[in-house]
């Protein structure tokens, strides 16, 4: 699994947590994330641009506290993630 | 009909607006509920956490297990490098580690390169150049992003530079250790990131964790030295019974032989012994006597408390036993003119099975205690009850009894009754005739138990169990 699809996971995992399927149901109308069969994302396109589009899609309904979790995730990423590799959002 | 349209435009104006702002209050609630979420779901991690802590404070003793149980469950919960705990010595006055978290074999044998570094930390309270002392001493939370700056003088910058690369340390948290005020020690965090790409989850539990761990430390330490202390108390439990048993051998020869002598001096002396002589030599044979009783009562409460008294388990009769220990006493009896009797059923056996001389020191020591406090007329029966589950004996006197607050203390060592009921008594006895009364019954299983009222006289009742009976 690339970096990308990583965070995506970990992110969606998070989201998850917090506010149950509801996450899931909004990554799915992400362009450019498909799940496979075991309900892990991959990612299609710019994956910067998909990852960007996912953390607005959940701030849109939740406010700037998702943006917050969504950071916390890609924090937790084990090994550390570059922050030049992520879109301003989550920087 | 411009109106009308003018209203019905109005209308759909109004309604929109009604639409958007029931969107926005939505919205609004939408973040709200989600923000709560977001705190709820931290508190439930953090919690769970905690809860791991809380067992571990709970389960395990001594403090280098209950540290290292601490920094591995922080380490592995927070995903952080590597971690240690580090406790002053005040007595050598250094930090010296006493939990590592533990590593992959790659990294462990890496350190092991260079001797340890983490385990076998130990820095002088004085070298203020190590961050590690700096935060215990001012009990205060410390970072640095220079390892050397927790390693000095252990190693040196470059080899610093070197683990910290290898194991992917960026930073390194120190938490002091306090309890009640006082430097316990420290807890070091090395992460692989800034302290300030730490998460709200993480920030948040290490806040909670750091009270829990001074308090799982300063436990372990209580316990440590607790354990410390009993160890040493039954050490020096264990020599004050040799002392006292050779003590009490070395003296027991001298003063048999004191006593033969005053016996002699008493009785066969060529001359007569006059008076007050014959008193002070009387005086000086009673005491020298109780010496003795005292000194043969320590000898075999001694014996008791290392378990070296063996009791022999053989059938007999405890009739028999009291009708010796009756004839025995009957004469003391007599001549405090005491109506004393021994009540049995002649044509029962009341067999069982025990030590019949062991048995036998009981009943002396209760049938002699009752001859002792009870005046002269009085009465003491010995009586003897059999059933299928115990046989009882009891020896009941009519004495001047004991209040309840001072039956408490009866059986104890040493014990020494605070109330009139021993105004009858002449001779004092040792204190610890009961005791080991109460320990010799107790190896055969059964129980001594006392029954009395001030003025109105005790019974005392052994009771010897069914299951040690033929």
């Amino acid at each position: 699994m690339d970096i990308y699809s990583s965070i995506v996971n970990t992110i969606i995992k998070q989201q998850t947590s917090i506010i149950g399927p509801i996450a899931l149901s909004q990554a799915k109308m992400v362009a450019g994330i498909h799940f496979s069969d075991e309900g892990s994302a991959d990612l299609q396109g710019d994956p910067k641009l998909v990852l960007d589009e996912l953390v607005k899609k959940y701030e849109k309904l939740f406010g700037k506290a998702s943006i917050e979790v969504c950071k916390d995730a890609v924090r937790e990423l084990i090994p550390p993630v570059s922050p030049d590799i992520l879109p301003d959002i989550l920087k | 009909m411009a109106d009308l349209s003018h209203n019905s435009t109005k209308n759909i104006t109004s309604r929109e607006s009604n639409s958007s702002s029931l969107e926005e209050e939505l919205a609004r609630v939408n973040k709200e509920i989600y923000e709560r979420n977001v705190e709820l779901t931290i508190h439930n991690r953090t919690l769970s956490i905690l809860s791991k802590i809380y067992d571990i404070i709970n389960t395990a003793l001594g403090l280098q297990p209950t540290a290292e149980k601490l920094i591995n469950a922080i380490v592995q919960e927070l995903k952080f490098q590597k971690g240690f705990i580090a406790l002053i010595d005040y007595k050598a006055k250094i930090l010296h580690s006493v939990a590592v978290s533990d590593l992959n074999k790659t990294h462990a044998s890496y350190l092991k390169k260079y001797k340890q570094p983490f385990t076998k930390l130990r820095i002088h309270l004085k070298d203020q150049n190590n961050i590690c002392v700096v935060s215990t001493i001012q009990k205060q939370q410390r970072m640095t992003n220079v390892l050397y700056d927790i390693l000095t003088p252990m190693v040196t910058e470059e080899v610093s530079e070197a683990i910290s690369e290898k194991l992917h340390i960026q930073t390194t948290v120190l938490y002091p250790i306090v309890f009640g005020g006082k430097a316990l020690g420290v807890l070091c965090l090395c992460l692989d990131k800034h302290v300030g790409a730490l998460t709200r989850f993480e920030r948040e539990t290490l806040k909670e964790l750091m009270e829990l761990v001074s308090i799982a430390i300063e436990r372990a330490k209580i316990y440590a030295d607790l354990k410390r202390a009993n160890k040493r108390l039954k050490e020096l439990d264990l020599l004050k019974d040799e002392f006292v048993s050779i003590a009490s051998h070395e003296l027991r020869t001298p003063m048999t032989a004191i006593k033969s002598y005053l016996w002699m001096a008493i009785n066969k002396s060529p001359q007569k012994v006059e008076q007050p002589l014959k008193k002070y030599l009387d005086i000086s044979y009673k005491s020298t006597e109780r010496l003795i009783r005292l000194v043969n009562d320590m000898l075999t409460v001694s014996r008791i408390e290392r378990g070296k008294v063996e009791i022999k388990h053989l059938p007999f009769d405890i009739a028999e036993t009291l009708q010796m220990v009756y004839e025995e006493l009957k004469i003391t009896a007599q001549e405090k003119h005491i109506d004393f009797t021994l009540e049995k059923n002649k044509a029962e056996t009341y067999k069982i099975v025990g030590d019949s001389i062991k048995l036998r020191e009981v009943f002396q020591n209760l049938v002699g205690n009752a001859l002792k406090f009870t005046p002269e007329n009085g009465k003491i029966t010995i009586r003897i009850l059999m059933n299928k589950k115990c046989v009882e004996i009891s020896v009941s006197d009519t004495g001047s009894g004991i209040p309840k607050s001072e039956q408490k203390k009866l059986f104890k060592k040493f014990s020494k009754i605070d109330y009139s009921y021993s105004k009858h008594s002449r001779q004092p006895g040792t204190g610890l005739g009961l005791y080991i009364s109460k320990q010799i019954v107790s190896l055969h299983g059964g129980d001594i138990t006392v029954q009395s009222e001030a003025d109105k006289g005790s019974t005392f009742t052994v009771i010897l169990p069914q299951s040690k009976i033929t």
